[in-house]
């Protein structure tokens, strides 16, 4: 133990006072306290969402006290999912899956292209007001979600009565306006995760290419793409899980017809919260956890 | 340094402690309900298996077949036979309510009776839904061979169109929409809220396109008040005329020109009879009750009944009423553990209380769930609050013609009954529940429906507008002082 900590003695010489000697026990007494409140804040925060996923197989209506083990919740879902007769709420659960899924596809793919844009323009270019961009970037991160949500709808609703007044078309919020509320938080996260990979990358690498003979198209698709595209898809998974999970912003977006599974599970909550929504959830917890590991993954690597 | 970290990390450990010591107890799981649950659960999954196949097959069956109409006296046969053997099969009172498969099975007679097939087949039907009957009790109901069949008719001229309907979670039968939706050739977009301030606030925004949504009577007296209804056309609506008089014209909607009436419930006193041995018969036993008890995430309720044992009105303006009720709420709350926002029957379930006050429904699921009766629901004897749900159409429905044949749909007595046996909730309905479609033991229940003399102490929430920023910090004040 002695060797691998700095021994102070060494250091700062034999003048040192007894009480700033190295004392075993206290690195120790340390490191296991550190461990332990580590372990115990997983805990914390893990504990209740296995609540969640042991109630899943809860062979019983109630999520409240446990009456055995089945699978019987899952069955049900694939079951729905695979085109067979299903309880009511059921199958209202699974179109609100297939919703969330939609919502999610185009808000990753509309975020990703354009959160990609904003990260290399602040990156690699240089216009006025490129610092405001910077901050106002960040903006959706930081602002509560309510504020966003109420913000949204009250937008919506003047550009609703705008088109009304001027055209006569009596638009209602939809699929369209929950993607476009999802596009704008997630163009923020998708830019700072691609950011981050920009920084890393050589900006050499671009110049040699330009010295080379290349136009910008073509050094941008060549060269540019391919590094990032790890970063890129970091990004795109995130986005991804961000609007599977969201609920506030969606809340106050949707229209008729347009439930997404956050809302719906909301919904619920007043009458029954049978384990049907625990499968559910145990079944995107598992996909978002895969799509957060494979996104940390490919930041990761060089 | 050694030393900082190790002190830091104590201290850490010491506050979560210390947060800890002020949370309540973790969930127990009952170890009693393991080892009986298990027989039951396992029946309980071959009968939902069996019911689940036979509603699949019987469906696949009549949407292939075209819908022919049957002549009454073969359907009413077909269907004597079919629950008269159901009956021979059915063990005798069970103390349960019945759960989901009474509606199932009920939904495929109707369903193979329409296609005027051959007795025989009615027969086979039978003998699926008969092995499914051990979890009924509708042995003398069925006995006088009610008319399960629905005769609605769609109005002509809705195919493959959209309804668009708001809804609270669990308030309408399991097959009633789709039934709609094959019987009308149309699609149903079905949404779930969770109480009235969402619908309100919802429409408030600009209707997104609901064509019919449903309320409490508060909640329609606000919407009305602001317009955000439209009015209904009853002559739309034959099967108005089958809707209880007790229902109708009430305060909120005098002369029903914005609701129809739905179904209805009350809020009261549940309580787990193992732990409170005394029978609960007053308020004052609840506020006086020695062990923890939940109260409801229901400010009109609450201070409805506070008012009540004051001898006001429950939905009382005056400002200085509504102080007396808080501090009579505040002085009468030393038990309440927790003011639980509808979960009081989860509370019940685990344990954590003895007594919740609770909506009827829930506590009925509750009975349901856990296939036990040590759970009573009852209504202290100054009376509670009820309240009552009505189909509404809001101003901007993108299809409010189809929204009255739904609503008229909805008010079918064989509809109407499906509903409540599915929901467990009473129906403004009085054609459904003279249809003897309901079983004895819903009817007399005392979660789904109560009888006249109790029915007579129960009041309704009002509107109380002005006065609404009094009760919203009379009940923020109640929440801060509870217990003290």
């Amino acid at each position: 133990m002695a060797n691998t900590v700095l021994n102070r003695t060494a250091v700062l010489g034999a003048e040192t006072q007894p009480s700033q000697r190295y004392n075993p026990f206290y690195d120790q007494a340390g490191r296991a306290t550190f461990w332990f409140v580590s372990v115990a804040g997983y805990f914390f925060l893990w504990a209740p969402i296995m609540l969640l996923v042991v109630f899943s197989f809860n062979n019983s209506r109630s999520v409240n006290a446990w009456h055995g083990f089945t699978f019987h919740w899952y069955e049900n879902i694939f079951s729905t999912a695979t085109g067979n007769e299903s309880s009511f709420t059921n199958s209202l659960l699974m179109t609100s899956v297939v919703n969330s899924l939609i919502v999610g596809f185009f808000a990753t793919v509309i975020a990703t292209i354009l959160g990609t844009m904003v990260a290399l323009s602040l990156v690699r270019g240089h216009f006025p007001g490129k610092k405001y961009l910077d901050g106002l970037l960040l903006l959706p991160v930081i602002i509560p979600e309510i504020t966003q949500g109420v913000s949204l709808a009250m937008f919506f609703r003047l550009i609703y009565d705008f088109i009304d007044r001027s055209t006569g078309l009596h638009a209602l919020p939809g699929f369209g306006s929950i993607i476009i509320g999802h596009v704008v938080f997630n163009i923020s996260y998708v830019a700072i995760v691609v950011r981050a990979r920009l920084a890393d990358m050589n900006p050499r690498l671009e110049e040699a290419a330009y010295d080379l003979g290349a136009t910008g198209w073509q050094t941008f698709w060549r060269i540019t793409f391919p590094l990032m595209m790890p970063g890129i898809v970091a990004g795109a998974l995130l986005a991804f899980t961000l609007s599977l999970d969201d609920f506030v912003v969606t809340f106050f977006l949707s229209g008729v017809g347009t439930t997404t599974m956050p809302v719906f599970v909301y919904g619920l909550i007043k009458k029954t919260v049978t384990p049907d929504i625990n499968a559910v959830s145990t079944l995107m917890l598992i996909v978002s956890t895969m799509l957060i590991g494979i996104s940390l993954l490919l930041q990761n690597r060089k | 340094m050694n030393k900082s970290i190790f002190a830091l990390s104590l201290f850490v450990v010491g506050m979560s402690l210390a947060a800890c010591g002020g949370t309540s107890t973790p969930t127990k799981v009952p170890a009693t309900s393991l080892a009986t649950a298990l027989p039951q659960a396992a029946t309980a999954e071959a009968t939902n298996e069996a019911t689940k196949e036979a509603s699949a097959a019987a469906t696949k069956e009549a949407t292939v077949k075209a819908t022919t109409k049957a002549t009454m006296a073969a359907t009413m046969e077909a269907t004597a036979e079919s629950t008269m053997a159901a009956t021979k099969e059915a063990t005798a009172k069970s103390t349960t309510a019945p759960t989901k498969e009474p509606t199932a099975k009920s939904t495929t007679s109707v369903k193979v009776e329409k296609t005027a097939e051959s007795v025989a087949v009615a027969m086979a039907t039978a003998e699926v839904a008969a092995t499914a009957a051990p979890m009924m009790a509708t042995a003398e109901s069925t006995a006088a061979a009610p008319n399960m069949v629905s005769t609605w008719k769609c109005p002509t001229g809705f195919s493959g169109q959209t309804l668009s309907v708001y809804n609270w979670a669990d308030y309408i039968g399991e097959t009633t929409v789709r039934d709609f939706e094959k019987l009308c050739g149309v699609k149903v977009n079905y949404e779930f809220f969770e109480n009235n301030e969402q619908v309100i606030s919802r429409l408030r925004q600009g209707n997104p396109g609901y064509d019919v949504i449903f309320a409490n009577t508060y909640a329609i007296q606000i919407m009305i008040r602001d317009g955000l209804l439209e009015k209904i056309d009853l002559s739309k609506i034959p099967n108005f005329k089958n809707i209880s008089p007790r229902w109708l014209n009430m305060s909120q909607d005098p002369k029903n020109e914005y609701s129809v009436p739905y179904l209805w419930g009350s809020i009261g006193v549940a309580y787990d009879k193992t732990k409170v041995k005394t029978p609960i018969t007053s308020w004052n036993d609840v506020f006086n009750y020695d062990g923890p008890v939940a109260w409801q995430e229901d400010q009109r309720a609450m201070m409805g009944v506070a008012l009540k044992m004051l001898d006001y009105s429950n939905s009382s303006t005056d400002p200085k009423e509504i102080n007396e009720a808080k501090d009579f709420l505040i002085k009468n709350s030393k038990n309440v553990k927790v003011i639980a926002a509808d979960d009081g029957q989860a509370l019940l379930e685990r344990g954590e209380v003895d007594i919740a006050i609770e909506y009827s429904g829930d506590i009925y699921q509750l009975g349901v769930t856990c296939k036990c009766d040590k759970y009573v629901y009852t209504i202290p004897k100054e009376g509670s609050v009820a309240d009552m749900a009505a189909a509404l159409i809001p101003k901007d429905a993108l299809n409010a013609a189809l929204g009255h044949a739904f609503i008229d749909y909805l008010n079918d007595p064989v509809v109407a009954a499906q509903i409540v046996n599915f929901v467990a909730y009473g129906t403004t309905n009085q054609a459904a529940i003279d249809s003897g479609i309901i079983p004895k033991d819903m009817l007399n229940n005392s979660a789904v429906f109560l009888d006249a003399a109790t029915l007579k102490t129960m009041y309704f929430t009002e509107d109380v507008a002005a006065a609404e920023q009094s009760y919203n910090d009379a009940w923020d004040e109640l929440k801060i002082n509870i217990g003290k």
